[in-house]
């Protein structure tokens, strides 16, 4: 069974081009465009990993983390942050808020594959 | 890699987000308080920034990552908005324009305004972008000594397992790293006792020991994000020469201490999962909208259109077949592909919201080129229209709004010399107006002089000097082709769309322009446009055989047909109902239908313009969603059908223009002042 | 001239889908040939003048339809069940439309030879001035290569007339 990915950004762009590179690896993913909508998603479906934006409507990326977290059915999800250089000092906070990884934007198709690769395997 | 429907998304997310942009930066003109103006820029050259470089544009992305630094500032309560920020922060969306466009100005642009934002807010910003997280610790000197391998000591964090993490993964790349000569051992004395010990917890530390072929680097990537969070220590092993240990690897220094920090006590705090509301200023535009090409919207309607009939031919089957389940099931479908096709519908209305911002930002250069101060106000911005005729409106409305502040509005000292107010108003406004939405421009200026008008058309030789026009056909002079190519040529005149472009527009949206002014009171130009949305609510008639739809928004009441004129056959009549005189036209004898006369036939009183009509009818059938359908050139120049529409039976029938048939019929009010 | 636009078609010469109307035989190139409808209901368009047969609805879409006899100046006939729609696209200067044609009976695709296509005779015939491009023989018939592009422009309003200007 293919691998199921979660990911949350608010920009569509962003989204479908994270979506197009996991797809084309055989990846299932599913796509929200806040952290609101993020979160109703990954508590309904236990997803093998989830990728999010930080800078989001309705919730940013560390809220989502530290509400999914609080979710027991997050155990054992790994989560990765995406974030953009400037925000240095928010991959710390992502991962206290129990983020597994980060990845900056902005990042090439082959670096992402890369970190999922090694998060939940091909 | 990025495919091209990606790149139109960008593009098309990208637009929204410049609009936005603009959009707040000049609300923040004049309530430059507003808190959640200023994180809605920043959020929208946040997003921009981070887009925009992810699709290649670097320089844009440097350069927004300073505009974000002013905004910042403001943010943050160090720096206020200023009009001398707001007039730097569109000379920097600008720029933004142009490098998302693909144009390339020079590049001191970037330093100039990047130095301006820098000094409007307070203090000078000091962007310089954090040095990079991942980059590696200077290279150690080179050691003597041959490598003989890696000692690699590490312990994983103890919630390691419970944030996805997966301690087996990371010993196998290792591994691979390592290559067969690599050795494991496990360290188990951090664990606790077994009453204590947690299942998701990871307590194992590992040591082990790599061949020199191992890459540094690569070792440490297997880490990247637990560096700071975890015991590693990463050793050369080298052999003859001293032994120069390469310093352990530590944490650097962060400013979030995560041992500090372990998943636990997060968890005991509350978490902040009250959704907040959008920081935009208006709901619905900060919210993440799609976009989707008019083509797909048209493509997905006809595919509706399919399935609604579908379900008709469905629904006659089940009739035949009387079976109570399958009937329950095709009611079910029915109701869902009802639903679906007004959903469908309802996708393609946008609110006049969608282009107000760029009138806004006009009126405001206007402001400044013109040196005339006045209020832009804009009236009725959730009027819904659909897309494709909104965007074919933001040129006439651009063109439109212009001439009303270049030659409409007065200089400041005129006005206050004729007893007005210094400050002009400037109104945009949409209504909607029976079955046509209405959109005008009106100004507090001098006001069209029909006397300089005709003059000056004479002088063109558009009409003759004797020539006997209405003060309305007098108006109507200036937005024939020829009227104002003589007007100087100002640095307003953008893309020169000309008057008559303006006529020609909104004619071809079936739509007229409607001008009127008072000299020394203002002038108000009003563009009337048909709701040629893809979906209207119509009133379903019966006309001998044939059916025939009129818009619901259209229609004021149903009555009986009065007995006195049921027997005629001229194409239209009056008669007094309600004491009030008015119009009937026959549909039958205008459209020669022929069939069976209804033995209670009816006529529905319809409004258009300012007049009420009725059109007598055989049978009213009922109101029902109407998708409409474009004629074909074939059927289109007979402007007294608007479009067609497919019934629930699959059968297609026209919608009546009531306002073109009451032109056709000479009802209409030019012709009946020129009649009398 | 007339030979020049033949010449031009020549491809479509191998092709063509023929058709009766008044005791003539029709064809189009099959080029142009989207689909053949049994004949559907037909709205009737008021004030569309006589070429006009109505509207159809095809799947969803809905099409003009036209009725070239009054342009022929042929016998109309009722409906039989022979009787088909033959849907068209045409490439206008304004763009394609898509175009319903009656044809009271469709016969098999043919070739035709270009050597055998004549000029139309400019006087003495039931065609209308532009209506037909030549005329060519097939077995022991005239067939008729009429211009559909060319009618709907002139004839059938495909042209914004002049109308519009006030």
């Amino acid at each position: 069974m293919s691998k199921e990915i979660l990911i949350i950004d608010d920009s569509p762009s962003v989204r479908r081009m994270v979506a197009m590179t996991l797809q084309q690896e055989g990846y299932e993913v599913t796509q929200c465009e806040d952290g609101a909508q993020g979160l109703d998603t990954a508590k309904a479906k236990r997803f093998d990993m989830v990728i999010t934006d930080q800078n989001m409507p309705n919730m940013t990326g560390i809220e989502f983390i530290e509400a999914y977290r609080n979710d027991p059915s997050s155990s054992g999800v790994p989560i990765i942050f995406l974030s953009t250089e400037s925000e240095g000092d928010l991959k710390n906070q992502a991962k206290a808020a129990g983020a597994l990884g980060w990845v900056m934007k902005p990042f090439e198709q082959a670096k992402l594959l890369a970190v999922v690769k090694k998060v939940v395997g091909a | 890699m990025i495919d091209e429907e990606t790149q139109e998304i960008f593009r098309q997310e990208t637009e929204a987000l410049i609009e936005s942009l603009q959009e707040c930066l000049l609300q923040l003109n004049s309530t430059p308080d507003d808190m959640e103006l200023v994180t809605q820029v920043f959020r929208d050259l946040h997003t921009l920034k981070g887009t925009g470089a992810m699709f290649g544009f670097a320089r844009l992305a440097e350069f927004i990552h300073d505009f974000e630094a002013a905004f910042e500032q403001v943010r943050s309560g160090n720096a206020v908005v200023t009009p001398d920020l707001i007039a730097v922060s569109l000379k920097a969306y600008d720029l933004i324009v142009a490098l998302l466009e693909g144009e390339e100005p020079p590049t001191e642009q970037d330093a100039e305004l990047k130095a301006a934002l820098g000094a409007v807010t307070s203090g000078g910003a000091a962007p310089a972008a954090a040095a990079a997280a991942g980059d590696a610790a200077e290279e150690a000197p080179a050691a003597e000594g041959e490598l003989e391998g890696w000692k690699l000591r590490f312990k994983l964090p103890p919630e390691f397992m419970e944030i996805g993490g997966n301690p087996v993964a990371i010993l196998e790349e290792l591994m691979e790293i390592g290559g067969p000569d690599t050795k494991v051992e496990a360290l188990l004395d951090g664990l606790p006792a077994l009453a204590e010990l947690k299942p998701n917890e990871l307590h194992t530390a590992w040591e082990m020991i790599l061949p020199p072929s191992a890459d540094e680097g690569d070792i440490r990537d297997v880490f990247m994000f637990h560096e700071d969070s975890m015991e590693l220590e990463l050793t050369a092993i080298r052999g003859a020469a001293p032994v120069v240990e390469a310093a352990p690897v530590e944490a650097e220094a962060v400013p979030v201490d995560a041992e500090a920090a372990p998943a636990e006590a997060v968890k005991t705090e509350a978490p902040k999962a009250e959704a907040k509301k959008s920081g935009g200023k208006k709901s619905g535009s900060a919210n993440v909208q799609m976009r989707v090409s008019a083509e797909r919207l048209d493509d997905i309607m006809d595919r509706v259109g399919e399935l609604v009939i579908a379900e008709a031919r469905l629904s006659d089957l089940a009739q035949k077949l009387n079976d109570p389940n399958l009937t329950e099931v095709v009611e079910d479908i029915q109701r869902l592909a009802l639903g679906l096709r007004d959903t469908t519908m309802a996708i393609r209305l946008t609110p006049m919201s969608s282009i107000t911002g760029r009138f806004q930002r006009l009126a405001h250069d206007l402001a400044g080129k013109t040196g005339k101060d006045f209020d832009f106000v804009i009236e009725g911005e959730e009027t819904e229209l659909d897309k494709t005729v909104i965007e074919k409106l933001s040129d006439p409305l651009v063109h439109i709004l212009r001439n009303a502040v270049d030659h409409g509005l007065e200089d400041n000292d005129t006005r206050v010399a004729a007893g007005k107010p210094a400050r002009g108003t400037v109104r945009l406004k949409a209504s909607y107006s029976g079955a046509d939405v209405l959109i005008s421009v009106q100004d507090d200026g001098k006001g069209l002089d029909p006397e300089f008008i005709f003059n000056r058309a004479v002088d063109r030789g558009m009409i003759s000097a004797d020539a006997n026009l209405s003060r309305n056909e007098i108006f109507h002079l200036l937005m024939a082709p020829g009227f104002s190519t003589a007007e100087q040529v100002t640095d307003l005149s953008g893309r020169g769309v000309g008057t008559d472009v303006v006529k020609s527009t909104v004619e071809a949206l079936r739509g007229s322009v409607e001008i009127e002014s008072e000299l020394g009171q203002g002038s108000s130009f009003t563009l009337r446009l048909p709701l040629t949305l893809a979906i209207i609510d119509g009133l379903l008639l019966q006309v001998g055989e044939e059916r025939y739809t009129v818009p619901l928004a259209a229609v004021e009441g149903i009555v009986e047909e009065p007995e006195e004129i049921r027997d005629g056959t001229e194409s239209t009549t009056t008669v007094e109902l309600r004491e009030k005189l008015i119009s009937i036209m026959r549909l039958r004898e205008i459209f020669e239908t022929g069939g069976t006369r209804a033995d209670h036939p009816k006529v529905v009183l319809v409004r258009t313009g300012d007049q009420q009509i009725g059109l007598a009818v055989d049978r009213i059938i009922g109101s029902y969603q109407t998708v409409i359908k474009q004629l074909s050139p074939m059927h289109s120049r007979l402007n007294v059908f608007s479009g067609a529409t497919i019934l629930g039976d699959g059968d297609v029938a026209l919608i009546v223009d009531v306002a073109q048939l009451v032109k056709a019929e000479g009802l209409d009010h030019d012709n009946k002042e020129q009649a009398a | 001239m007339t030979l020049e636009l033949v010449t031009a078609s020549e491809d479509d010469l191998k092709d063509m889908v023929a058709f009766e109307m008044g005791g003539e035989l029709l064809v189009v190139p099959t080029r142009i040939l989207r689909e053949v409808l049994e004949p559907p209901k037909l709205t009737r368009v008021p004030l569309a003048g006589p070429y006009s047969a109505g509207l159809i609805n095809v799947r969803g879409v809905v099409l003009p339809v036209t009725d070239l006899r009054p342009l022929f100046e042929m016998e109309q006939k009722p409906f039989d069940i022979d009787t088909r729609v033959l849907v068209l696209e045409l490439a206008l200067e304004e763009g394609t439309m898509t175009i319903g044609v009656i044809a009271e009976k469709v016969h098999a695709v043919l070739a035709l030879d270009p050597e055998s296509i004549q000029k139309v005779p400019s006087v003495g015939t039931r065609w209308p001035q532009g209506a037909i491009k030549g005329i060519g023989r097939w077995k022991d018939r005239f067939v008729n290569l009429i211009d559909v592009e060319k009618i709907a422009e002139t004839y059938l309003g495909a042209v914004p007339t002049d109308e519009s200007l006030h």
